[in-house]
C-alpha cells in the first residue's frame, strides 16, 4: 500500500465504514437474491427466457398485472390524496380511530385480506348475491382482484402524503387566495406541486405492491388463465409446477418494470426536491 | 375611506383575541398596527383579508362591505415568511395574481406588468430564479411585487420584515416607505417594533390585549401617550412612585411642578423618559431630586447615567455626551436631577372606542 | 372429531416435545426411544391423525412395550416432495401422485446404498368424483354435465397442485374411453369443463373450502376429500360418481437417507408394513379411500355403494408420466384449452 495514511481522519474512517456496512447489507439482503433470480432466469440461455415470455398465458398475466398496478397507482394517488386532505384539514368525531384504521392493511397478512373479501363479497354472502344479481360479480372476477388490490395498497399514498401536508405552510395557499385564485386553482397550482413528491412516492409504492401482490388475490382471483390469472399467480403456478425458469423469467420482467417505475418516480421526486 | 373596521370582536375559545376594535385607514395612507405579540394585530389583518372570520363586527374596503371571499376582496397580502410559491420562478410568482384573473390578460400585458414590478423591486435580473436561490430580503421584495401585481385596493403586510436580520430590515423599511410614497396604495402593516412603526407609518394604532390603546401620528403618540401601556411600549421610561415625586426638592413659588399629582398615598402612575431629565451641579430653582451617579455609560452621541435618589429609587437619564463632558460628571458624585416632563396617569387609561385618525 | 384418537394424538405430540433432543442416533437401534417422522399429503391428514398413528402406536406398543413418537408434517403432495428432495428428513412419505414418487425415486434417496430396491408402493386407493350441494340441485349425473352453461365448477389448479392432476386425468380418460380413445373428444370435454371453472384454487383443500363457501355448483375431487368435507362441515354434500372415473393409486415410500440418519429403521419399516394391515386398510376405507384389494369394476367398497361406476386405472390411459406429458408437458393440451376458449363470458 502507499505511505500515505489510510484515512485523513477518524471521521473519514467512520464514513467509509458505515457506507461499506450499509452497502454490504444491501448486497446481502437485496442484491444477492435478485442476482440469483437473474441467474436462474438466464441460465438456460436467452432463448428459453424469451420463449417463456412468449407464452400467451404469461403475456396476458403480465399485461393484467401491469394494468391493475397502474390503475392502483392512479386510483390511490387521487383517493389517497383526498383522504389525506380530510385527515389533515377536517376535524370530526372518530378521526383518531380512522387514522389508526388506515394502517390495518399493513398489519393484516394479505391472504387474510383476501379471506375477508371472500367472506364479504363471496358467492354465499348477501353482498355477493346482490352484486351478482346486478351483474357485477366481484369474487373470482377481475373487479374482485382490483378490490383486493385496493385493500392492500390503501395506506401507501395516504401515509406518504399526510405528514408532508401537515408540515405544509398554509401561508402559500392563503397567498394564492389573496391573489384571487379559487380553491381549485390554489390546489392544482400551489398545493399539489408541493405534495407531488409525496403523491408520486406513495403511488410508486402502491404500484410495486400491486404488481407483486400474491396473498391478497390468491383467494379472490379464481386464477383462471387468460382471465383472472395475474403475473404473481402465474409465477406461483409455474413454481409449483416445477417450471422454475418460466417463473424466474416472468419475475424478472416484473422486477425490471417495477424498478423502472421506481427510478422514474424517484427522478421526478428529485426534481421537485431541488426547489426547496 | 381606504379601510374601515367597526366593532370587530374575535375569540379563540376563552381567549379574547379582539374586543370591539374600530378604526379607519384613510385612502393612500400607510398605517402601522403596533403591539406586543398576542395583542391581536395579525388577527385584524387576517380578518380584513378574509383569511379569518370575525365573531362580530364589519370590515369595509374602499367603501364597500367586505363580505366576499378572500379572492374577491382585492387585497394584497405580504406574509412574514414570504409564502412564495417555491416551485415557481420569480416571474411566475409575480404573474400568479394576474394569470388567475378572468379574463386573463394577454401575454404581452402580463410580461409588461411583471417587468414593471421586477423593476420596481429591483430584481430584474432574477426573474428566472426560484425562491430558494434568493436571499431573505430578495424574497420579501418578490412577495411584495407579487402582492402589488394585481393592483390591490389595499396592501396588508404582516410583520413583513420580522424574519430578516437588522441591516436588511433597516434597508427594506426605507425602501417600503419610498415605494409607498410612489405608489400610494392604502397600506396597513403589522409590527411589534415601535422603531419600525415610527420610521414608516403615517399613523400608528397601538394595540394591547385585543383592544386599541391609542391612535395617532407617531410624534403625537410619543409626546402625549394616552395610557401607561402606550408610554411604556413606546421607548424607555422611568416609573416613579408618588412619594418619590412628592419628595423632590421643590420651590413652589418659583417653579410649580409641571403636572398635577395626587397627594400623599394617592394612586397614580408617573413616568419620565430618560431624555426628559436634566442634571445640574447646583439647585437652580426648578423642582429637582438630589441623586448620586452610580454609573456612566457612553453610547456614542448620547450618554446614559444610572442614578440613585435619596429615597433609594433608581433613575435612568440620557444626556448628550457633550453635556456630560461640559458638566465633567463622574460616577459617585452627587448632583441635582430635574424632570422636564412628567406623564401622570391618575387612573387606568380611558376607553378608546371610536377614534378617527 | 372423535375424542379418544384426538387425545392419543395429542399425547403423541406431548411425548415428542418432552423427549426433546433424545433423538441421538445410537447405532444399535433402541426401540424404546424411536421417533418416526411422517410427511403426508394433506389428504391423508385426518386418517393419519385419527386412525393410522394411534393404531400403529398401539400395534407397536403391543410388541415392544412402549409407544413410538411421531413428528408429523402435512402439506400438499407437491411441496412435500420438493422439501424432501431438498433435504427435509422425513422417514416416511405418503403422497398423492405417482409423479411425486417418481421424482423422489430419481434422486436416489429412496434406496439404501448398494441396494437397487426401495421400500415404496401404493398404500391406498381412491377415486375421482364430483361433489355437489345437498339434494344435487343442478342434477349433475356425468362429466358432461360439468360443461353445461348453468353449472359452475371448482377445480384445484393442476398446474399448482400435482395431486389434483388426478381430476383432470379422470375427465380426460373418461371421455377417451367412451369415444374409443379419441383425443379430440377428450380435449373438447376438458375445454368445455375448464370454461365453466369459477376458480382454480391452489390445492384440493382450498378448492373444497371455496366450494363450501358457496362458490360454484360442483367440485371435482377425490372421494376421500369430499368425505372429509362432510365430516368437517356437517353439511350433506353429495357424491356423484360418474359412469366412468379414474382409480387413484396413492403412493408411499421410505426415505432411506433419513432412516439411515435417524437409525429408526425398525419403526419405519414396521409402519410401512402396518399400512397394508387390514386394520389400516379399514381406516382408509372409513375415510373415503378404497382398500388396496379393491379392483376396477368393484365399487362396493366405496361409500356410495349404489352408484355404478366403471373404474379405470392410470395404466389403462398409458401411465402417469405419459399422460402428464400429454396434458401438462411442454406441448401439452392444457394451456391451449384456455387460448382456444379465450373470449368466453363469465364462468359461473
Amino acid at each position: 500500500m502507499s505511505q500515505k495514511p489510510a484515512f485523513k481522519s477518524s471521521a473519514d474512517a467512520v464514513t467509509l465504514l458505515t457506507r461499506g456496512a450499509s452497502l454490504s447489507y444491501l448486497g446481502v439482503v437485496l442484491l444477492l437474491p435478485l442476482a440469483a433470480l437473474g441467474f436462474e432466469a438466464l441460465r438456460p440461455g436467452p432463448r428459453v427466457f424469451f420463449e417463456a415470455l412468449s407464452d400467451p398465458l404469461a403475456r396476458y398475466a403480465l399485461g393484467l398485472s401491469f394494468t391493475l398496478a397502474l390503475a392502483m397507482a392512479v386510483v390511490n394517488a387521487v383517493i389517497g390524496t383526498a383522504t389525506a386532505w380530510v385527515l389533515v384539514h377536517r376535524d370530526f368525531p372518530g378521526k383518531a380511530l380512522m387514522n389508526s384504521l388506515i394502517d390495518l392493511p399493513f398489519a393484516v397478512p394479505t391472504v387474510v385480506a383476501g379471506l375477508m373479501l371472500v367472506a364479504l363479497y363471496g358467492p354465499s354472502s348477501t353482498m355477493g348475491l346482490l352484486l351478482e344479481r346486478n351483474g357485477v360479480p366481484l369474487i373470482y372476477h377481475r373487479p374482485g382482484v382490483a378490490v383486493a388490490l385496493l385493500f392492500v395498497t390503501y395506506p401507501f399514498v395516504i401515509r406518504s402524503v399526510q405528514p408532508v401536508w401537515l408540515e405544509l405552510d398554509p401561508a402559500e395557499e392563503e397567498a394564492a387566495a389573496t391573489l384571487g385564485a379559487n380553491h381549485w386553482t390554489t390546489f392544482f397550482a400551489v398545493t399539489l406541486p408541493a405534495l407531488r413528491p409525496a403523491v408520486l412516492s406513495g403511488a410508486a409504492l402502491a404500484f410495486s405492491r400491486a404488481l407483486g401482490e400474491f396473498g391478497g388475490i390468491s383467494l379472490v382471483a379464481g386464477n383462471r388463465p387468460l382471465d383472472t390469472q395475474t403475473a404473481s399467480l402465474y409465477v406461483y403456478g409455474a413454481i409449483e409446477g416445477d417450471r422454475t425458469q418460466v417463473a424466474a423469467a416472468v419475475s424478472i420482467v416484473l422486477l425490471a418494470a417495477s424498478f423502472a417505475v421506481l427510478l422514474i418516480l424517484n427522478s421526478l421526486q428529485n426534481n421537485a426536491v431541488k426547489l426547496d | 375611506m381606504g379601510i374601515s373596521v367597526r366593532r370587530l370582536s374575535k375569540s379563540f375559545g376563552a381567549y379574547h383575541a379582539l374586543d370591539c376594535v374600530s378604526f379607519e385607514v384613510p385612502e393612500g395612507q400607510l398605517v402601522a398596527l403596533l403591539g406586543p405579540s398576542g395583542s391581536g394585530k395579525s388577527t385584524i389583518l387576517r380578518i380584513i383579508a378574509g383569511l379569518e372570520s370575525a365573531d362580530s363586527g364589519e370590515v369595509q374596503l374602499t367603501g364597500a362591505d367586505a363580505e366576499a371571499p378572500t379572492r374577491n376582496r382585492g387585497v394584497g397580502f405580504v406574509f412574514q415568511h414570504y409564502a412564495l410559491f417555491r416551485h415557481m420562478t420569480v416571474r411566475k410568482n409575480i404573474a400568479f395574481g394576474l394569470e388567475v384573473r378572468r379574463p386573463r390578460p394577454s401575454r404581452n400585458e402580463l410580461r409588461r406588468r411583471v417587468d414593471e414590478l421586477l423593476n420596481l423591486v429591483q430584481l430584474t435580473g432574477h426573474a428566472d430564479r426560484y425562491p430558494s436561490h434568493l436571499s431573505g430580503g430578495q424574497r420579501q421584495r418578490v412577495a411584495l411585487a407579487r402582492a402589488l401585481a394585481p393592483r390591490p385596493k389595499v396592501l396588508l403586510l404582516d410583520e413583513p420584515f420580522g424574519a430578516l436580520d437588522a441591516r436588511v430590515r433597516e434597508e427594506l423599511r426605507t425602501w417600503l416607505r419610498r415605494l409607498h410614497d410612489e405608489a400610494h396604495v392604502t397600506s396597513l402593516f403589522v409590527t411589534h417594533d415601535q422603531q419600525e412603526a415610527f420610521e414608516v407609518a403615517d399613523q400608528i394604532i397601538v394595540l394591547n390585549r385585543g383592544k386599541i390603546e391609542q391612535i395617532g401620528p407617531p410624534q403625537e403618540l410619543y409626546e402625549r401617550p394616552a395610557s401607561p401601556f402606550v408610554t411604556e411600549f413606546l421607548g424607555a421610561v422611568n416609573l416613579l412612585r408618588v412619594e418619590t415625586v412628592l419628595g423632590m426638592n421643590v420651590q413652589y413659588d418659583e417653579a410649580p411642578l409641571p403636572v398635577e399629582i395626587p397627594g400623599p398615598h394617592g394612586m397614580a402612575a408617573i413616568y419620565v423618559r430618560p431624555h426628559d431629565l436634566d442634571i445640574t451641579r447646583q439647585a437652580d430653582g426648578r423642582p429637582a431630586w438630589r441623586a448620586r451617579i452610580r454609573r456612566i455609560t457612553p453610547l456614542g452621541g448620547l450618554t446614559r447615567l444610572d442614578l440613585t435618589l435619596h429615597d433609594g429609587a433608581n433613575l435612568h437619564v440620557e444626556l448628550t455626551s457633550d453635556r456630560v463632558r461640559a458638566l465633567a460628571l463622574n460616577a459617585g458624585e452627587d448632583v441635582f436631577v430635574a424632570p422636564r416632563d412628567l406623564k401622570v396617569f391618575h387612573q387606568p387609561s380611558p376607553f378608546v372606542e371610536n377614534y378617527v385618525i | 372429531m372423535m375424542p379418544s384418537p384426538a387425545e392419543s394424538w395429542m399425547r403423541a405430540t406431548v411425548a415428542v416435545v418432552l423427549s426433546g433432543c433424545a433423538q441421538a442416533s445410537s447405532k444399535p437401534e433402541d426401540v424404546r426411544e424411536m421417533t418416526l417422522r411422517i410427511a403426508a399429503a394433506s389428504g391423508f391428514r385426518d386418517v393419519c391423525r385419527l386412525r393410522l398413528l394411534p393404531g400403529f402406536a398401539d400395534h407397536w406398543k403391543a410388541r415392544h412395550g412402549v409407544r413410538p413418537k411421531f413428528e408429523e408434517s402435512y402439506a400438499s403432495s407437491g411441496s412435500l416432495t420438493r422439501s424432501i428432495d431438498s433435504g427435509f428428513d422425513a422417514d416416511v412419505a405418503l403422497l398423492m401422485s405417482v409423479g411425486d414418487l417418481d421424482r423422489l425415486a430419481k434422486s436416489n434417496i429412496l434406496r439404501q446404498a448398494g441396494s437397487r430396491s426401495s421400500i415404496s408402493g401404493i398404500i391406498a386407493r381412491g377415486r375421482v368424483v364430483i361433489g355437489v350441494r345437498p339434494g344435487n340441485p343442478k342434477q349433475i349425473r356425468s362429466w358432461d354435465d360439468l360443461a353445461r352453461d348453468d353449472v359452475g365448477v371448482i377445480l384445484a389448479d393442476p398446474r399448482v397442485s400435482g395431486g389434483s392432476r388426478w381430476n383432470i386425468f379422470a375427465i380426460w380418460g373418461a371421455a377417451q374411453l367412451r369415444d374409443d380413445g379419441s383425443t379430440a373428444s377428450a380435449r373438447d370435454l376438458l375445454a368445455g369443463i375448464t370454461r365453466r371453472v369459477v376458480t382454480f384454487e391452489s390445492s384440493s383443500r382450498l378448492s373444497l373450502a371455496a366450494f363450501a363457501r358457496g362458490a360454484g355448483d360442483t367440485v371435482v375431487t377425490a372421494e376421500s376429500e369430499l368425505h372429509s368435507l362432510r365430516t368437517r362441515t356437517g353439511v350433506a354434500y353429495e357424491t356423484v360418481v360418474p359412469a366412468r372415473t379414474l382409480r387413484m393409486d396413492l403412493p408411499g415410500c421410505l426415505i432411506e437417507v433419513s432412516v439411515e440418519k435417524h437409525g429408526n429403521r425398525a419403526v419405519a419399516e414396521e409402519f410401512f408394513a402396518y399400512l397394508n394391515e387390514p386394520e389400516a386398510q379399514a381406516a382408509f376405507q372409513e375415510f373415503g379411500f378404497a382398500a388396496m384389494e379393491v379392483e376396477a369394476e368393484a365399487p362396493t367398497r366405496f361409500d356410495t355403494p349404489t352408484a355404478k361406476s366403471s373404474l379405470f386405472t392410470i395404466e389403462e390411459l398409458g401411465g402417469w408420466p405419459r399422460l402428464n406429458d400429454e396434458i401438462f408437458g411442454e406441448t401439452g393440451v392444457w394451456d391451449g384449452l384456455f387460448i382456444a376458449s379465450n373470449g368466453r363470458g363469465t364462468a359461473r
